[in-house]
């Protein structure tokens, strides 16, 4: 116990950022692991050592950008998507904020959208070049590892597991996991819902770290990040655990809800990408860096987040390897 | 053992009761083979007419079980599981065109719900309180309210523009997948099951054949007993037994005829009438399944491909293409029934069919290719080549079809039982005219042994 509040504390602490992206390993690739820091701290026995990796250090962008709607380098997996005419891009529907189907318009939307079509912009020179394919939570790693998608942008937690599977760009967003609970509820924080039905999505980092809680709440899987507002609606869950900005969106749902306490996480989001092309993730790191330079990234995070959040803070910083 | 000590003068005692003087007496004397004849003849009529009396009894109970009871049921049935196929099928299509859905889906959304709602009721009154078809109808009493409730949710949701509605709507469409349509399913084939034993009740073959026996048996037997007496009396004829006779043969023509356009209508009913409508109710729930399916690939945007799986499925149920499956064997009753009416509705129904594959198949390519938008237009708007219009032009064919299969069976099981009412006095009012009759003839010549 008083192991697992060291833990927390470092967590909280903000350590960096690389550690914190190893303690959340994916639910659904069954390689599963344990943090290792809580390992050692707390003597609990992990199936197997998390890789230990530098997670949010991306490949570094190669010079200059070439001319959205030109050609692009000869050869590259830039020039594949080009030739096809469209990017394939992977995203949720039922996000509210970063990736969802707005109802009016059936028209699939959010931040994390947007950062999809920025890719398609700097290839096209039009951000409508884009194919959207709604890819379920459990399945982003294998999406992407199969090529069914060039990119996926969908709330998702860099981190080294999924890093021996695939690529990620450099950090867009930092996040951290919250928690959800009924407007009446006396919780302010994960540590009072003990012996608790928590709701998360199946294959996200959120459900793994409900099992490191302590008192441990009883994580209910959903296929949805929505499915867990059904839930939670329907009074089959005490609450809901995952991201604060996921929960954001579930709050503007239902002003019966309300998110409570400091995030106990940090998860920062990355681009998925294959680990056949790393130009281009190279490449979607030069968009990334030109989104954070020219105030693209800013102007974004105030279009879709500012009225929950604020004012956009300064972008999360870029960190490379090589 | 011929004593013929006897002939010419009955103890008393044989005045004093047939049964015993039959057993104490030798048969082989003139009264004893007649007594014997008599009691023949009696016995064989009364078994005659009994068993006869009863066989039309079951028939005829058994037919308006057939027309008035069960096959109601399974057309009943057929309509909870077609209303709660196409509330699903209209409901993922409301979820598809973004906005608000046109008013004449809601519509049919609730004319679906009410429509299912007001059979299963009917459905609960008409099943006992046991087996499979209550638990059927008990499960979609429970289930209904809260499918609806999930649809309504995602209605209120969806007005204020929350993309929560999505996942309610996806919920109700999983608990209608999961819960209801198995269950409407299990009451459509527990139906059927209850009809085919019905068909055979009402038939009452076995009854019918061993009355028809007893009949020709009888007629036999009276011919028999004329021509002995006709021997030992050289008289010409003893008219109350021609009497019987003819009445015998009135009673085995009119018995067997009864009977014959009894079968020969309930067969038409279920070769014309209820086999059709069961297949094509199958084919219908198929193509309702089939557009839900469609729509619920194109609202999971590639996340899920179990709907395109189960629309290529129920493709293969129906057997849009090939030389198996439902529109097949649809064909094939069609072309047994000799109408070319029936014949050229199913001929229509495989061309919608085909038609609406065809736009389907275009749908998928779209999307395949990145055309999102276009594949939803396909898929939703009113345009005459778009699949509303033209899965409309299958659905309103197989209805078409079903309608008129429904009506041929009621025409034909409706008179099916007509003759039976008759048969049940005709039967005992002649088996007791002939037994009088035996009598009659008979006592004629007991008398001359006084």
């Amino acid at each position: 116990m008083g192991m697992a509040m060291t833990w927390r504390r470092w967590v909280v602490l903000g350590l960096a950022a690389a550690v914190a992206g190893c303690a959340a390993p994916a639910t659904s690739g069954g390689t599963g692991s344990g943090l290792v820091p809580v390992a050692e701290h707390a003597g609990a026995a992990p199936a197997k050592a998390a890789p230990d990796c530098d997670a949010t250090a991306s490949l570094r962008p190669s010079g200059e950008l070439p001319a959205p709607g030109g050609p692009m380098p000869p050869g590259s997996y830039m020039e594949t998507i080009r030739q096809r005419g469209r990017l394939v891009f992977g995203t949720s529907q039922d996000t509210l904020l970063f990736g969802y189907r707005d109802p009016f318009s059936g028209e699939v939307q959010g931040f994390d959208v947007d950062m999809g079509r920025q890719i398609a912009q700097a290839i096209f020179g039009d951000p409508n070049k884009i194919q959207i394919v709604v890819v379920p939570y459990d399945q982003r790693v294998a999406t992407v590892q199969k090529g069914d998608v060039d990119l996926i942008a969908e709330t998702m937690t860099i981190n080294c597991q999924r890093r021996e599977s695939i690529d990620f760009s450099s950090v867009y967003y930092q996040a951290g996991q919250k928690v959800l609970v009924p407007r009446g509820s006396k919780a302010t924080r994960i540590e009072d819902l003990g012996g608790k039905k928590v709701c998360a999505a199946q294959g996200s980092t959120s459900l793994a770290n409900l099992d490191k809680v302590s008192p441990r709440p009883i994580p209910v899987a959903a296929a949805t990040q929505a499915d867990c507002l059904v839930k939670f609606q329907e009074g089959e869950v005490d609450a809901i655990s995952t991201d604060d900005t996921i929960l954001a969106g579930l709050a503007a749902q239902d002003p019966y809800a309300k998110v409570v306490g400091e995030p106990f996480t940090d998860e920062p989001y990355g681009m998925a990408t294959s680990k056949q092309h790393p130009e281009f993730t190279r490449f979607v790191n030069a968009v990334l860096a030109k989104d954070r330079a020219d105030g693209t990234w800013k102007s974004l995070y105030n279009k879709w987040l500012g009225k929950q959040f604020g004012a956009a803070p300064a972008p999360p910083a870029a960190r490379y390897k090589d | 053992m011929s004593t013929g000590v006897t002939l010419d003068a009955p103890s008393p005692a044989a005045q004093r009761g047939a049964s015993g003087w039959l057993v104490r007496r030798s048969a082989g004397t003139t009264p004893g083979r007649l007594w014997t004849m008599l009691g023949g003849l009696l016995v064989l009529t009364i078994v005659a007419a009994l068993v006869g009396w009863l066989a039309a009894g079951a028939a005829r109970g058994g037919t308006k079980r057939v027309a008035g009871t069960t096959e109601p049921l399974l057309v009943n049935a057929e309509s909870i599981y077609t209303a709660l196929a196409d509330a699903d099928a209209t409901a993922a299509q409301a979820f598809l065109s973004g906005g608000l859905p046109p008013a004449e889906q809601t519509q049919r959304y609730k004319d679906d719900i009410a429509q299912a709602g007001g059979q299963i009721a009917a459905a609960a009154a008409k099943a006992g309180d046991a087996g499979v078809a209550a638990d059927a109808i008990s499960t979609l009493t429970a289930q209904l309210p809260v499918y609806t409730g999930l649809v309504e949710a995602a209605r209120a949701n969806n007005r204020q523009g929350f993309p929560v509605g999505a996942a309610y709507l996806a919920q109700a469409s999983a608990l209608s997948r999961s819960q209801l349509l198995p269950a409407a399913q299990k009451l459509f084939t527990q139906e059927q099951s209850d009809l085919a034993d019905d068909y055979h009740g009402a038939r009452a073959t076995a009854g019918a054949v061993v009355a028809g026996l007893l009949l020709l048996l009888l007629i036999g037997a009276l011919l028999v007993v004329q021509s002995r007496l006709y021997r030992r009396t050289h008289r010409v004829l003893n008219l109350p037994l021609v009497a019987a006779s003819v009445l015998a043969v009135v009673l085995f023509a009119v018995f067997t005829g009864v009977f014959t356009t009894q079968h020969s209508r309930l067969g038409r009913a279920q070769a014309d009438g209820s086999d059709p409508v069961v297949v094509l109710a199958q084919a219908r729930i198929a193509a309702l399944r089939q557009r839900a399916d469609e729509s619920l690939t194109l609202v999971a945007r590639g996340a899920d491909p179990q709907y395109e799986k189960d629309f290529q499925d129920q493709q293969a149920v129906l057997g849009t293409d090939q030389k198996a499956g439902l529109l097949d064997a649809a064909a094939r009753q069609a072309g047994d029934s000799g109408d070319p009416v029936a014949r050229q509705r199913v001929v229509d129904i495989r061309s919608a069919a085909r038609g609406y594959a065809q736009v389907h198949q275009k749908i998928r390519e779209q999307d395949g290719k990145g055309q999102f938008n276009d594949a939803v237009r396909l898929a939703t708007s009113a345009e005459p080549d778009s699949a509303p219009a033209v899965f409309a032009r299958l659905d309103t064919a197989l209805a078409t079809a079903i309608t008129a299969d429904q009506r041929a069976f009621e025409e034909a099981a409706g008179d099916a039982g007509g003759g039976l009412g008759v048969l049940g006095w005709f039967v005992p009012v002649f088996g007791l005219a002939i037994a009088g009759l035996a009598v009659l003839g008979l006592r004629a010549r007991l008398r001359e042994y006084r």
